[in-house]
């Protein structure tokens, strides 16, 4: 039985781990993308997703603060230089969200004017813990998984012909999926060129693992809660 | 013969019962090949990817992934269809 060659990096590790949990997420997709409800699934779940995007950048910022004041720490050093390249990268695209759901109707001060679940607070909020009070590098765990999925034109073409919603409310998803092809090898280099011990690499692992976990909760529960509402209405409109 | 022997899927499968088992999670953390061994996995059994990235978990590592198995529990997932995505 040979060596695994993913297995020779750190990046290659790092893939290892969320593979191994990120089945179930992907099945969560796949209920959620090939939905018959779609239509009424998508709006809340651009909603949701923003609420999530929305934070990426200043999530980023803060950590690259810490990361720079730690002057001794080559591996803080590189996730600085990292991520002051990539927060340009990220820059502006919750207004992309924003503004593909106006095209389907979606208001934005509906969108901020609601309370994120504990769950999106929870799958953000425990990148600004680990990488503020164990270490900075933690946050590439988080940038490996949510770079680490890019959707297809395929897909993209499934959205457009399942929900019936045009084909420009969808331009932050494309977006995203062309240009996560890039910034995934940029990744990879950058955690490649870092001096990482195994400490570092557990904590990367523990937050992308963790960041899988948790998308999939969020998945779920929009799913629990949504698809019930739906088929509430549709019994009311029917009374 | 039993009818699993030489199937990958279900070495993965013993595996996954034994990250689910607190006591024994923490005993794979520290040693996990004996700890495999001792619940009956045939660890030359296991995708060489999936054994090296199982083998370099930490403790804190392994805790996520057993709650990942129970979230699909949770959620009323057969163990059949568990199979397929885990």
């Amino acid at each position: 039985m040979g060596a695994d060659p993913a297995a020779e990096t750190a990046s290659g590790r790092l893939r290892g781990k969320i593979s191994l949990v990120d089945g179930p997420f992907a099945a969560a997709c796949t209920r959620l993308f090939r939905h018959s409800r779609l239509i009424e699934l998508w709006p809340e779940y651009a909603t949701q997703t923003h609420w999530i995007i929305r934070a990426t950048v200043p999530l980023m910022e803060e950590v690259e603060r810490h990361a720079r004041a730690r002057p001794d720490d080559p591996v803080a050093a590189g996730v600085a230089t990292f991520l002051g390249a990539h927060i340009e990268k990220e820059r502006g695209h919750d207004e992309w969200v924003l503004e593909d759901l106006e095209l389907i109707g979606v208001d934005r001060s509906e969108v901020l004017a609601r309370l994120p679940s504990a769950t999106v607070a929870s799958l953000v909020g425990s990148h600004y813990y680990w990488s503020r009070h164990c270490h900075p590098v933690a946050l590439l765990g988080y940038v490996a998984v949510m770079e680490g999925h890019p959707p297809s034109p395929e897909l993209i073409d499934r959205l457009v012909a399942g929900s019936g919603y045009p084909r420009a409310a969808f331009r932050a998803f494309a977006l995203h999926g062309e240009l996560d092809l890039h910034h995934r090898a940029d990744l990879y280099a950058a955690i490649d060129g870092l001096p990482l011990t195994p400490t570092h690499e557990s904590l990367m692992g523990l937050a992308a693992m963790s960041t899988v976990e948790l998308l999939t909760r969020w998945l779920q529960e929009l799913l629990a809660a949504t698809v019930p509402a739906v088929a509430r209405c549709t019994s009311a409109a029917h009374d | 013969m039993n009818d699993m022997e030489g199937n990958p899927g279900s070495e993965v499968e013993k595996v996954a019962n034994v990250i689910a088992d607190p006591g024994r999670r923490r005993d794979f953390a520290a040693n996990p090949e004996g700890t495999l061994t001792d619940a009956g996995v045939d660890v030359d059994q296991l995708p060489d990817g999936v054994r090296s990235t199982l083998f370099g978990l930490s403790h804190e590592e392994l805790d996520v992934v057993s709650r990942v198995k129970e979230s699909l529990d949770q959620a009323g997932v057969s163990r059949e269809d568990q199979a397929k995505i885990f």
